[in-house]
């Protein structure tokens, strides 16, 4: 081990202290005997089981669908809107989920676009969404496009050659797929599980809102219900842990399926491809991709134009939230920024490649890197208010919560974007930095940070874009009187305002989709 | 026979390229020049990897100059990455057959002929990661002769290979570019690698052929001044 | 990018003092009241109370939400004696009996002679100020005629579904479930299970609910009796209309109480009579779209006349419910799953 990798341990130990004593300060409210025996009642195996078959489901829908139009999106570089597509890919995950849900329930709903047209066909039906297949169709609709992303980005990483050597074979249509395209995405895909089965397993309000029933209830309602109303919480802290157990079990059950992504040397030249016919089937994929991801998001825009207008920019309230929301987000975005370069130097020059610590280092790595997207950000809230109560500043001490809280569930979208750029940039300059002497801050002024500084820049944005959607930690009771653009939409939806609340989500998705739009005129690679 | 007539393509950073080229049947033509004058796009642009915003390609006595590249009579082997991971030797230059290669019958009959021409006999499983840089251009060249194009490209062939397997490297390609009668382009940015394989050199400069002439002479006796000064000849000399 | 670090850690540094709240003149007196946030949005009664009520008493009110009613408990139980609340506002009834078992609550001493409660309010440690009737709020244009009773909800066209919340999350939620348990005793269960054929979903909160009626998307979802109100108030729009029950409607009554060991312990008071004054309860109808629990200053706008009038007012005493809440809610997963 080297003194490189003790920014990155520290990084890593300090996220993981900052998980267990919350848990650790929820379990020592509880008093002296933790409730375990209900850890085993027949309600936690039910909601376990769901739990499983949600996210299993969720995540296979999700890759089968990705799979088409990430090979699409990639063959066919040059098509009418193309760029607005890919970017629109990265704009669900930003979005809250209480509004993603009212987008979708106009496509899909009982009274929804589909129903209302094959009525209009003379069929008398009406789709019915609530159940396992609405949370599967909410589920699709985040995690299918981030997907494709993340796929898409894949195959541009690799060097040009490969594609033009296609090219020039004739590999096209089926063969090229199972001859070049499936090889590449098939080591990819555990990965890219392992992100959005972290997300489905932690998915609260998309599951309750459209799972019909109580049958439908993941252990996120568990550990809402353990620490609100029933305010137990060191059930809350059991629950929260039993869920991390899963979370990591899947995670290593993908590992050991996939093994860890490959890396491969190269030119990251971008090619020029050639414009190519869009063929039928190409057709077909891109029209029901546009239709699923564009028709919600549409719905959504036309939605927003009913708020008034007038009234909701005269709100000192709406002008308060964008703020906090920059400022929170712009400072959660920069300490997972810095973070995620500090684990990612020690992963890469911290150790002896050989050496057992690398492994250790890893592990930690892997699980910083997905599982804490299985922890319920109410828990962290509700465990360091408890640990922290009778502090001085408590409003600046929730500030700083909300913000590592966001950090934190950026981190593993901040790593996977930077570590390929940075990966490049280390087998290019490792040896060149080391021979001419220039070590640490030395190191990161002159060469990583003008070399990364695009892939920071995006990571930066996405970071960004991440917190400003997110209702998560806003969802720290107790700790936490400032309003957010999420929280705002939530209070206003709570007040009978709905136009309002779907005006203020309009302001929130467009501004999310500068950003993107921005990150991606810094650099073409987002992922 | 290659014939490129005002192929051209504008570019916002790199600027206009604009080619007028010939090069006979059973010809092997070396191009250098410095390193973004266009040595590399001349070369796409005639595989069909950049695409001409007006002129034409002539490849093997047909206007090819909207054609994809698998449609064009031209095998290419680029500098590295020219085989793909995670298939084995065999179907690597397989595929040069087919899109639809299977390691049996006559198709693989012709994969183990190229390989034992190329002097790469039983190397039919191994994956192109356990292969040494000359052993995998090797593998590509194998891919090339199964092709069987009238038309070989070459893209800095021998960057990624040491003196002594670059002799055997241009030994190997000569032989094989006369005994199949292949037009071939070799591009390359140290002249003197060419000797021997190509019998006449163009010089790309500024986005442009400036001169085409006997490979000898033009080393020997620039009749350009560019050319003299990326050859590091004084130019008085000329 | 040194730059760029230096403006970030700014920008965090603003963040800090935007975080901060906002405090008053050092010599004020200052009240602190914990309370849920949409009270406190610019629509809310918050803005209007602070000025009637920081005129009349020459202090600063400091408003902390942190969330709905179970937040503002939550938080009170997390800080224990340490607690900054002088005051806590927005509790429900059914939240009353695990307030008190904090210890934090102190008696209200005020005058509530002045009620108009369809119930004798005998509470001495809680305050009303005001209340609503769960109902089930529908969509005239999708339902012409809506149920007239639990009953006819529970036996109804499982084409005309109804979107509730989860009991397991949100306050409507236990309401309805208390509701079911006032009419049916024992065989709740019996009626859950045969009313989840016409349930369409069960959402974590009311607002999810509620906008899936507005969206159009549900005909019918549990609401108050005073969501028309404010349709017909501020939208003019006559169309979302609550149905009358005959069995009667179950009642949420949203209290207020002072802080045991407040310094402002008597500034606290002042305020729990002021919420109950004419002033207040002509205010907070129009702003909070609940119903006053005493006579206000000015007659209430007119639709208000119009909304139903349930015959029987239906409540479970504070500890009943905290004492039978888990048990009854198992009953109701029960139901619900099978």
């Amino acid at each position: 081990m080297r003194a490189s990798a003790l920014p990155g341990i520290a990084v890593i130990a300090g996220f993981g202290a900052f998980i267990a004593l919350a848990l650790l300060a929820l379990m020592m409210a509880g008093g002296s005997s933790l409730p375990l025996d209900r850890l085993a009642s027949p309600y936690t195996r039910s909601l376990l089981a769901f739990t499983l078959t949600q996210s299993f489901f969720s995540v296979l829908l999700s890759i089968l669908g990705a799979l088409p139009l990430a090979v699409v999106l990639h063959r066919h570089q040059r098509f009418l809107g193309r760029a607005a597509l890919v970017r629109l890919l990265a704009l669900p995950l930003a979005l809250p989920p209480l509004v993603a849900v009212f987008g979708l329930l106009d496509v899909w709903g009982r009274s929804g676009l589909v129903s209302t047209v094959l009525q209009a066909l003379g069929f008398d039906v009406r789709l019915d969404v609530f159940g396992l297949q609405g949370v599967l169709l909410a589920h699709v609709f985040f995690n299918l496009p981030l997907a494709a992303r993340l796929m898409l980005t894949h195959l541009e990483r690799q060097p040009a050659t490969t594609f033009r050597l296609a090219d020039q074979l004739g590999l096209d249509g089926w063969s090229r797929f199972i001859r070049l395209e499936w090889p590449l995405l098939r080591a990819h895909l555990p990965g890219v599980a392992g992100l959005i089965m972290m997300l489905c397993i932690g998915s609260f309000t998309l599951v309750l809102t459209l799972g019909g029933g109580p049958s439908s209830s993941t252990f996120e309602v568990a550990i809402y219900q353990a620490l609100r109303f029933d305010f137990d919480p060191a059930l809350a802290a059991l629950y929260t842990l039993v869920q991390l157990m899963l979370a990591g079990t899947v995670l290593i059950f993908l590992t050991r399926l996939g093994g860890a992504p490959e890396d491969r040397a190269g030119a990251l030249a971008a090619s020029e491809a050639r414009a190519r016919p869009l063929l039928l089937w190409g057709r077909l994929v891109l029209g029901v991709a546009i239709l699923f991801l564009v028709a919600p998001l549409a719905a959504l825009v036309v939605g927003g134009l009913f708020a008034e207008w007038g009234r909701l920019f005269g709100m000192t309230r709406l002008w308060a939230a964008i703020g906090t929301s920059l400022i929170i987000a712009a400072s959660a975005a920069l300490l997972a920024t810095l973070a995620s370069y500090a684990m990612l130097v020690a992963r890469l020059r911290g150790f002896r490649v050989t050496s057992r610590a690398l492994r250790f280092y890893e592990a930690g790595y892997g699980m910083v890197g997905s599982v804490v997207l299985a922890v319920p950000p109410l828990v962290l809230g509700a465990g360091w208010f408890l640990a922290m109560r009778g502090w001085p500043a408590p409003s600046l001490i929730a500030a700083c919560l909300v913000v590592l809280v966001n950090a934190l569930m950026a981190l593993p979208f901040v790593l996977r974007i930077m570590s390929p750029a940075f990966e490049a940039s280390e087998r290019r300059y490792s040896d060149l930095s080391a021979s001419v002497g220039l070590t640490g801050m030395n190191r990161f002024l002159r060469v990583d940070a003008p070399v990364l500084a695009k892939p920071f820049a995006v990571a930066l944005a996405f970071a960004l874009v991440l917190s400003v959607g997110d209702l998560g930690a806003a969802a720290l009771f107790g700790a936490y009187d400032l309003v957010t653009l999420p929280v705002l939409i939530l209070n206003l939806m709570g007040s009978y305002r709905t136009d309002d609340a779907a005006g203020v989500a309009l302001l929130l998705g467009l501004f999310v989709f500068a950003l993107i739009a921005l990150a991606e005129r810094t650099h073409k690679v987002i992922g | 026979m290659i014939r490129l007539t005002m192929a051209t393509r504008r570019f916002s950073q790199e600027g206009t390229f604009r080619f007028d080229l010939e090069v006979g049947e059973g010809q092997s033509l070396g191009v250098i020049g410095a390193s973004g004058a266009g040595k590399s796009t001349l070369l796409q642009m005639i595989a069909g990897f950049v695409e001409l915003d007006s002129g034409t390609i002539e490849l093997a006595g047909q206007d090819r100059s909207a054609s994809a590249p698998a449609e064009r009579p031209i095998s290419m082997v680029f500098q590295s990455n020219n085989l793909f991971d995670h298939l084995d030797v065999a179907t690597n230059v397989g595929l040069g057959i087919s899109p639809r290669f299977r390691k049996a019958g006559e198709p693989m009959e012709k994969v183990r002929d190229a390989l034992s021409q190329v002097g790469l006999s039983g190397f039919e499983d191994r994956r192109p990661t356990s292969l040494s840089g000359g052993e995998a251009q090797r593998v590509a060249l194998a891919r090339a002769l199964v092709r069987s194009k009238p038309i070989l490209l070459l893209d800095e062939p021998f960057a990624a290979l040491g003196p002594s397997m670059r002799s055997d490297f241009t030994a190997l390609l000569s032989v094989m570019q006369k005994e199949r009668g292949m037009t071939m382009l070799t591009v390359s940015h140290a002249p003197t690698e060419l000797h021997g394989l190509c019998e006449q050199l163009a010089f790309v400069f500024d986005g442009k052929i400036a001169v085409v002439g006997n490979t000898d002479a033009m080393l020997s006796d620039p009749p350009h001044p560019a050319l003299a000064d990326y050859l590091g000849v004084s130019a008085d000399r000329v | 990018m040194a730059n760029r670090l230096i403006s970030f850690t700014a920008l965090s540094a603003f963040a800090a003092v935007l975080a901060l709240p906002v405090t008053a003149k050092a010599d004020d007196r200052t009240l602190t009241i914990y309370t849920y946030d949409s009270f406190i949005a610019d629509w809310g009664p918050g803005p209007v109370l602070t000025e009637a009520f920081e005129a009349q008493c020459g202090c600063t009110i400091e408003w902390v939400a942190p969330g709905d009613g179970v937040a503002v408990l939550n938080r009170l139980r997390f800080e224990g004696d340490s607690t900054d609340a002088d005051l806590i506002l927005g509790l429900d009834t059914n939240l009353t009996a695990d307030a008190v078992a904090t210890g934090l609550i102190a008696p209200h001493q005020v005058d509530v002679s002045a009620l108009d409660l369809p119930i004798a309010w005998t509470d001495e440690s809680f305050v009303p100020f005001d209340f609503g009737y769960f109902a089930v709020v529908y969509d005239t244009q999708a339902i012409s005629s809506p149920p007239t009773s639990l009953a006819e909800l529970i036996e109804g066209d499982v084409d005309q579904p109804i979107v509730l919340q989860d009991p397991r999350t949100s306050t409507p939620g236990l309401g309805f479930l208390l509701w079911m348990k006032v009419v049916y005793g024992d065989e709740a269960g019996e009626k859950w299970a045969q009313l989840s054929e016409r349930i369409l979903t069960v959402t974590p909160g009311w607002s999810e609910a509620y906008g899936l009626l507005t969206s159009g998307e549900a005909p019918m979802v549990l609401s108050y009796t005073t969501s028309p109100a404010y349709h017909m108030v501020v939208e003019e729009d006559e169309r979302y209309q609550a149905a009358a029950f005959d069995e009667g409607h179950y009642m949420q009554i949203e209290v207020a109480a002072a802080i045991k060991g407040s310094p402002e312990i008597d500034l606290a008071r002042d305020f729990l009579a002021f919420l109950i004054a004419p002033d207040a309860q002509s205010v907070l109808p129009v702003t909070n779209w609940m119903l006053p629990v005493a006579p206000g200053s000015e007659a209430l706008p007119e639709p208000f006349e119009r909304l139903v009038q349930p015959g029987n007012a239906l409540l479970l005493d504070p500890e009943t419910v905290a004492a039978e809440r888990q048990g009854w809610i198992e009953e109701w997963l029960d139901a619900m799953s099978q």
